[in-house]
């Protein structure tokens, strides 16, 4: 492992040796255990390296948040093959594990996985390309200006030598890291981000192989299902789990405690069995009061109902710009 | 529990299970074909379509034990040997895909509805897919995907 850059003061970047041979870029959270394992060194082996290249010039690339159909797990790895100058015919994505010690927070909602990890996922990308361009350049023993990355190779721009990355990554990985933060290609120079790239789940989603939460099996698993009160908020107060727990195939029911906030989670009463089955018919069978909650009468319709009555209230103003009346008022064609 | 001979995806497959037990669950769970999947789990979203004797059916609400002997049962697993059925190609050219989930189970119905229809037109398409739902709303290209697939691979 070299000494570490500091790109920004919360996170710093690792460059290594993967088990493969190949080169590891890891960007380390430093209260992480990934900072501490790799700050002992020679590690081969980063939890939170979001990019390996292979001797055979394969290059991967680790997606660290869920994917929900925004497209999160193409996009994140189109930042750092973008930077890295990747052909991204050669790039393979997996999932990261949860593990927020080491990545930080891993989460979608709110529109902002592109945002929040552009400047980090961009550092990665740029960081490796310049290891790469320092190995090439030393190899042919010329200043490393005059080298550049281009679609998964370094050139060497006056007499159009080249190098594949994968030739390249056994002596990157030893190279110590360039100081400072790695140059940023300017946005004129893009040319993955902003054209059309396929989700790369797309063939495992159309031939139907295991990709989702429910499809996971481990050795030995048994199935569970969780009820939950009717109303939302309800807590247990009473259950009898003799009929659920006489279903065959059903193992355990216990209940669960629900969070301070219940939107986050609702208590409930797990049904534990061999199959999916039998837990769906145990959970069936459960007899379990439930305790009124203010929201007892809420529906459907009832928050139609409020809705409404709060849309013909007058609003507040938050912002006023322009004139919506006189612009009305020129159109073509009003739709209101 | 009883044993039952079922027909999946060609080949003989024997299971034993309770026979009220929804051919999904014995897909996924005793056969470990988890490409099709849990929706709704009352035969409202699509999700879980399968073939039985090449008609789309829904998979959640279809008891195991009501299938004769000797119906064939195909999933997306099934569908093309090498996953390469013209529709699994169509899907990939126009990106259907968004979350994914509900993407076998449109399949599925869309295979039914060229075998009826080798072209269908628009309205068709809405008609025969219209039980299948897609919480991301890839209804346009899954339509484009589809007459794809009827016009051979081109667009």
């Amino acid at each position: 492992m070299s000494s570490p850059v500091q790109p920004s003061r919360r996170e710093f970047i690792q460059v290594g040796t993967a088990a493969t041979g190949g080169l590891l870029v890891a960007l380390c959270l430093p209260e992480g255990h990934a900072a501490s394992e790799a700050a002992a060194g020679g590690i081969s082996f980063v939890p939170n390296a979001y990019l390996r290249i292979d001797p055979d010039g394969t290059v991967t690339i680790r997606a660290k948040n869920p994917d929900m159909g925004q497209g999160v797990k193409t996009a994140l790895p189109m930042i750092i093959a973008e930077e890295l100058e990747a052909d991204w015919s050669r790039v393979r994505v997996e999932q990261a594990d949860l593990d927020p010690e080491a990545f930080g927070g891993q989460g979608s909602g709110g529109s902002d996985n592109i945002r929040s990890e552009w400047d980090s996922h961009r550092k990665v990308g740029a960081t490796a390309r310049m290891v790469l361009i320092s190995a090439a350049a030393s190899r042919w023993n010329v200043p490393e200006g005059e080298c550049f990355a281009r679609q998964g190779a370094i050139l060497h721009r006056p007499t159009g030598r080249r190098f594949d990355f994968g030739s390249l990554v056994s002596d990157a990985s030893r190279l110590p890291l360039p100081q400072g933060d790695p140059p940023l290609k300017s946005p004129s120079e893009f040319r993955l981000i902003g054209t059309r790239v396929p989700g790369v789940d797309n063939e495992s989603i159309v031939t139907g192989r295991p990709l989702f939460g429910l499809d996971q099996r481990v050795p030995g698993m048994l199935y569970a299902v969780i009820e939950k009160s009717p109303v939302f908020s309800g807590g247990i107060v009473s259950m009898d789990s003799s009929a659920a727990l006489a279903v065959p195939g059903v193992r355990k029911v216990f209940p669960i405690d629900g969070l301070p906030n219940p939107t986050f989670r609702m208590p409930g009463v797990a049904v534990v069995a061999d199959s999916t089955w039998a837990a769906m018919k145990g959970r069936k069978a459960l007899q379990v009061t439930w305790s009124e909650t203010e929201f007892r009468d809420e529906s459907s319709e009832s928050l139609r109902r409020q809705f409404q009555e709060l849309a013909s209230r007058p609003g507040k103003l938050v912002v006023d710009v322009g004139d919506a009346e006189d612009a009305l008022g020129r159109a073509a064609r009003a739709a209101r | 529990m009883a044993e039952l001979n079922l027909s999946v995806n060609g080949k003989p497959r024997r299971v034993d299970v309770d026979p009220d037990t929804p051919l999904l669950w014995v897909l996924r769970d005793t056969l470990g074909l988890t490409g099709t999947k849990y929706g709704c789990g009352m035969g409202l979203c699509g999700a879980c379509t399968v073939h039985i004797d090449g008609q789309a059916a829904r998979s959640c609400v279809t008891q195991v034990g009501s299938l004769a002997a000797g119906q064939k049962i195909t999933t997306i697993e099934g569908l093309s040997p090498a996953g390469k059925h013209p529709l699994q190609l169509a899907w990939m050219a126009e990106d259907v895909p968004q979350c994914g989930y509900c993407q076998a189970g449109q399949i599925m119905s869309a295979a039914t509805l060229l075998a009826e229809k080798p072209h269908p037109t628009d309205r068709d398409i809405d008609e025969a897919m219209s039980g299948n739902i897609c919480r991301c709303g890839t209804y346009v290209r899954i339509r484009r995907a589809i007459h794809r697939a009827a016009a051979g691979g081109q667009k």
